[in-house]
């Protein structure tokens, strides 16, 4: 019995050892497809698969395969593409017909936006609007004539702001927050305010107060309905005149509003410089859109209250029609 | 009936004996368990060793000290503890803080275990029990599945493929070769079932291990979730449902572990705790069910056994001529 | 297809029964022997001799005190020296008579060449009863470790098909079966046919384990062509094989009901060394005088020894060349049911002689013995030939719950000690059993029950 033994722990040391070497080799053949910096690790893993695409040198691409039948006839394309979201990478997985331009449906892989904004892409009603449109992709209402020279969609309007999205961050923490403030011009007019903190741990403001693990006061307005309301005003008004404030930060201005709002006026402010030049202005996804060679496109809604995650999901979309596009060859 | 004590017994047959002892056995399957617990650290990192030496140390400390304070006869030396305390921190994350599973070691020895007898006499495998315990009383100390260590800078935060796969989200994301040699998020035992399969066909070729309780539990899993999971019947995804999750672990470590099943009936239970374990995975809230088929199969042996019964040689045998 | 029963082990790999059948025999004729008069576990017999009496081999010199016990012979011709008494272990005694042998006697040579050992004789003038009544004479009991005498099975009022000769031997290290075979095919076939005969049976069956098949080709060509109602059955080698429960499970295909005795289904089982012993009494006009024993283990020289009844177990290991080991453990009988003699290492103060069952005298290393925790493996249960569940019989009967130990079946244990052996927690299962089946017939006995 003890020779048996003996015997059975040398091969099981040994096949150990191999099974390390096929582990360790399979995850060196992984590492050497890995694109910029933004690892997620699970998409890696479609280079492995049978029909992956080469995407070294593709902006934004992590992976591709062509997905086949039995026959071995492609069936259709799938694209894990990434864009630069509120805070994070969005990532999706978007799963094209072999025409390299129908879109049969999208995954969420992975994302870090906000709860109760762009994290709302996950809701099935929203990613099923995707399901059988042509890419390139476009917000409804914006989708470039096919006639005019379509660089922009907005008129460029002298007065007023210049169109286009502005972003502005704190520079230092306060009291253990960084705010960060976006303002979407349209047509020369504020459409859109976001406003919101966020911890050292990456939780939103807005999202904690209103699962209750940030609170002020008993009753009142949670914070995320006051920055929403504050936001409101700017809309309104197309400016933060009449938001005055005493010593302490607070103002009357805004019913309901009782938090200190010295950080939303400074980044307002300096967003609202931004956007009377056009400084610093990040286009709406739809502006870079690709131009349809054959006319034929998608359209979206946005996410409500979430610019920069529809921007980005616009992106990262686009981006992989591109991708596709140029592999099918089409 | 007076009965010789055993240290009195020099004379009586046989006069042979098989050389396996209980330490042999355990110490078995404590070999059998090395190559998932490499894999584990290469995976999940240095926090995977902290908590496996974490459950063993605890362990045979508390077996240790139970069996001091009421004067029993010292069993730690037999090994059973360093094996209850790998199994359970291999059915834990690798995010688990470490005071979780110093509780849950010492709930499973000592009140799992000990209370009810000692080796042989619990009716519950210690280590599911004490995975049981944080579950029940400390859920989001164990539900922190992290993504292998390996593969970012780090760990990030993601469902296991199980959840992925219960929602309905995409997990092509896992290749199954991905699934089979563990580079996927989950407990820091489960995720190898390459280095798993290899520690048990160890367990097998030293006879510790009887192969078709472990093949009934998987076999039966693999059925109902085959008929019943996916669109439409007998569309269920059997690789999928095969090697993710813990069901390699659970059948080839636990449903096989001494004191959790009736010897006799031992496949039936196999059967029936893959029923359970498929029902959840399938039709409960939780997407994992390998722990609560077993304990359940574990809870169900003593009325099995009463209810299977075996044939003695003899008995109801008609005289013949 | 194969022929076996449910349960069982293999508690040795061929080595050990090749330490002593490789050798010859060797014959060995005492100077003076010890005959006892208690020749099985539980036959007692009466010495009609004296000290001082003169005796020739064959003599008879005791006779049946109880049921269980058969005449008893002079193995050497000589002077009565000594009665000795004994007590065996539950306090019960007997005696013991020593015969000087007055002259040298080589047990062959000096035998002429008997008929029956070179060919079939022809038997039609035997009647059942004769043959029976010969048996009864001759003091034959069986050679096999029970001692019954055979003369009573015999006499069975049930109808009997079939008689199992058993030549499987599957305890470890004995080989004294395998070589009788060998060496006296002949008179085995023709004692063989003795048995049927007195049975009136249809067939009888050799039962050989596939470890000796050089000896079931023998014996094939002994019978071949003779139209004989004989049937030479090969069974895989497996103990306890040889158990007669198991025999008729393998080979007849059916189970001797619980409480019964295999004449219940109509067959009788007799162990190869009886039907030799048959052969030499009506045939040779022989009683049971002598016997092959195994003598082997840890001795310098083993092998298997023609020797008188009465021969002295001290002298037999003297002659094997003494303990090979520092401390011995001699077992009568085999490794897995035989008896513990004694413990230690110094071969003179071994005590006993070689009975008429007295199938090996082996010399084992001693065991440590040490009892841990049950971990509920189960293996006991998987082995137990006769389907039982030894570890819940054991929880039991530690309690002293006899009725529990009852509804469990502790009664139809064969004390073959299978699960003893397999048990990795070297729990005593199989002496607790034994025991509680004991105390539960005991006490059945009081009721005056079944």
């Amino acid at each position: 019995m003890k020779d048996n033994r003996l015997k059975g722990i040398i091969a099981l040391a040994v096949v150990t050892v191999i099974s390390f070497g096929v582990i360790y080799g399979s995850k060196i053949l992984v590492k050497d497809n890995t694109t910029n910096g933004n690892t997620t690790d699970n998409n890696q893993n479609q280079q492995d698969l049978p029909g992956a695409i080469d995407v070294s040198g593709a902006e934004g691409i992590v992976s591709a395969r062509e997905l086949t039948d039995d026959s071995g006839n492609v069936t259709g394309y799938s694209v894990v593409s990434e864009a630069k979201g509120f805070a994070k990478p969005v990532t999706w997985e978007i799963i094209f017909e072999n025409d390299a331009k129908t879109i049969r449906e999208v995954k969420v892989v992975s994302h870090a936006e906000t709860p109760g904004y762009g994290a709302n892409m996950e809701e099935e009603s929203y990613l099923n609007q995707f399901k059988g449109i042509k890419a390139p992709i476009y917000l409804k209402g914006q989708a470039p004539a096919s006639d005019a020279g379509s660089e922009s969609g907005a008129s460029d309007t002298t007065e007023g702001f210049k169109d286009g999205i502005y972003r502005v961050e704190s520079e230092e923490m306060d009291n253990g927050y960084y705010y960060m403030l976006t303002l979407k011009v349209e047509n020369g007019a504020i459409t859109n305010v976001v406003f919101d903190g966020m911890n050292e741990l990456g939780e939103y403001k807005s999202y904690l107060s209103s699962v209750g693990k940030y609170v002020m006061t008993e009753d009142g307005l949670t914070w995320k309905e006051q920055a929403d309301a504050l936001a409101q005003y700017v809309i309104e008004h197309q400016s933060v005149e009449g938001l005055a404030v005493d010593e302490n930060g607070k103002t009357d201005a805004v019913a309901g509003v009782s938090i200190s709002i010295n950080n939303f006026l400074e980044l307002a402010e300096k967003a609202l410089e931004m956007a009377a030049t056009g400084e610093g202005a990040q286009n709406a996804g739809g502006d870079n859109a690709p131009v349809s060679a054959d006319g034929e496109f998608g359209e979206i809604d946005a996410i409500s209250g979430a610019t920069f995650t529809t921007n980005a999901i616009l992106e990262l979309v686009n981006n992989a029609y591109e991708f596709i596009k140029n592999y099918a060859g089409k | 009936m007076k009965l010789k004590v055993a240290d009195q017994l020099h004379d009586v047959g046989p006069h042979i004996r098989m050389n396996r002892t209980t330490k042999e056995i355990m110490q078995d399957v404590v070999i059998a368990l090395i190559p998932a617990f490499l894999g584990s650290i290469y995976f999940f990192g240095i926090k995977a060793l902290i908590l496996v030496m974490t459950a063993v140390t605890t362990c045979v400390i508390s077996e240790y000290i139970w069996q001091k304070l009421r004067k029993e006869p010292l069993t730690v030396s037999d090994w059973s503890a360093v094996v209850t305390g790998i199994l359970l921190a291999f059915n834990v994350p690798a995010t688990t803080p470490v005071w979780a599973v110093m509780v849950a070691s010492v709930f499973a020895i000592i009140v799992a275990k000990q209370f009810f007898g000692g080796i042989g006499s619990n009716f519950a495998n210690p280590a599911l029990m004490g995975r049981a315990l944080l579950l029940f009383l400390w859920p989001a100390s164990i539900s922190g599945y992290v993504s292998t260590y390996h593969a970012g800078a780090d760990a990030v935060s993601s469902a296991t493929v199980l959840g992925l796969y219960k929602s309905g989200s995409q997990i092509s994301q896992f290749s199954k070769w991905d699934m089979f040699i563990g580079n996927i998020p989950g407990c820091i035992g489960e995720t190898s079932k390459l280095l798993l399969l290899i520690g048990f066909a160890y367990l097998c070729y030293r006879r510790v291990v009887n192969i078709s309780t472990t093949a009934a539990y998987i076999l039966t899993v693999l059925l109902v979730t085959f008929i019943f999971s996916g669109e439409g019947l007998f569309k269920g995804d059997i690789l999928v449902n095969l090697l993710s999750g813990g069901l390699i672990l659970g059948a080839c470590y636990m449903m096989t572990d001494y004191a959790s099943v009736a010897p006799r009936v031992k496949v039936t239970l196999a059967v029936i705790a893959g029923l359970i374990t498929a029902g959840i995975r399938l039709w409960g809230m939780l997407p994992e069910g390998v722990s609560y088929g077993i304990l359940a199969a574990n809870c169900l042996s003593g009325l099995v056994d009463n209810l299977i019964k075996p044939h003695i040689y003899g008995v109801n045998v008609k005289k013949s001529k | 297809m194969k022929k076996y029963f449910h349960g069982g082990i293999h508690p040795a790999d061929g080595s050990d029964k090749l330490l002593s059948n490789q050798v010859p025999i060797r014959v060995y004729t005492p100077k003076s022997v010890e005959i006892s008069m208690k020749q099985s576990p539980n036959g007692f017999s009466k010495a009609i001799v004296k000290p001082g009496d003169k005796v020739s081999k064959g003599d008879l010199i005791g006779v049946p005190a109880n049921f269980s016990a058969a005449n008893v012979h002079a193995s050497v011709s000589g002077t009565v020296k000594d009665i000795i008494l004994a007590k065996d272990n539950f306090n019960r005694e007997y005696e013991i008579v020593v015969i000087e042998s007055d002259k040298e006697e080589d047990m062959i040579s000096n035998i002429p060449e008997r008929e029956y050992e070179k060919k079939l004789v022809d038997l039609s003038s035997f009647s059942k009863e004769e043959i029976i009544g010969k048996m009864k004479e001759g003091g034959l009991i069986g050679m096999g470790g029970a001692g019954f005498p055979t003369h009573i099975k015999y006499e069975t009022k049930e109808v009997i098909n079939y008689i199992l000769i058993n030549g499987a031997e599957c305890e470890p290290y004995l080989t004294c079966d395998h070589i009788l075979m060998k060496e006296h095919g002949y008179a085995i076939i023709n004692g063989v046919l003795l048995f049927v005969k007195a049975a009136n049976a249809k067939k009888a069956y050799i039962c050989i384990e596939d470890n000796k098949q050089d000896v079931a080709h023998e014996l094939e060509n002994i019978i071949s062509g003779k139209n004989l109602p004989i049937e030479i059955v090969i069974l895989p080698t497996r103990y306890p094989q040889g158990g007669e429960r198991q025999l008729v499970e393998a080979v007849l295909r059916t189970e001797v009901p619980a409480g019964e005795l295999p004449s219940s289904v109509g067959t009788i089982i007799n162990n190869v060394g009886t039907a030799k012993a048959m052969a030499d009494i009506v045939l040779g006009g022989v009683p049971v005088i002598s016997r092959l024993v195994t003598v082997t283990g840890k001795v310098n020289t083993p092998c298997n020894y023609l020797v008188p009844i009465g021969t002295r177990y001290s002298e037999l290991i003297e002659q094997s060349g003494g303990f090979t080991a520092e401390i011995c453990r001699v077992v009568e009988g085999g490794p897995m049911t035989g008896n513990c003699l004694f413990i230690g290492n110094n071969p003179k103060d071994l005590k006993g002689s070689v009975a008429k069952n007295t199938s090996g005298l082996l010399v084992l290393e001693d065991l440590p013995k040490s009892e841990s925790p049950c971990i509920r493996c189960g293996e006991c249960e998987r082995v137990c030939p006769a389907g039982l569940a030894p570890f819940k019989i054991d929880f039991a009967a530690i309690e002293g719950n006899i009725n529990l130990c009852e509804k469990l079946y502790a009664t139809e244990c064969i004390s073959c000690g299978c699960c003893s052996y397999v048990c990795p927690a070297k729990r005593e299962l199989a002496y607790r059993i034994t025991e509680a089946k004991n105390e539960i017939i005991r006490i059945r006995r009081e009721r005056g029950g079944k």
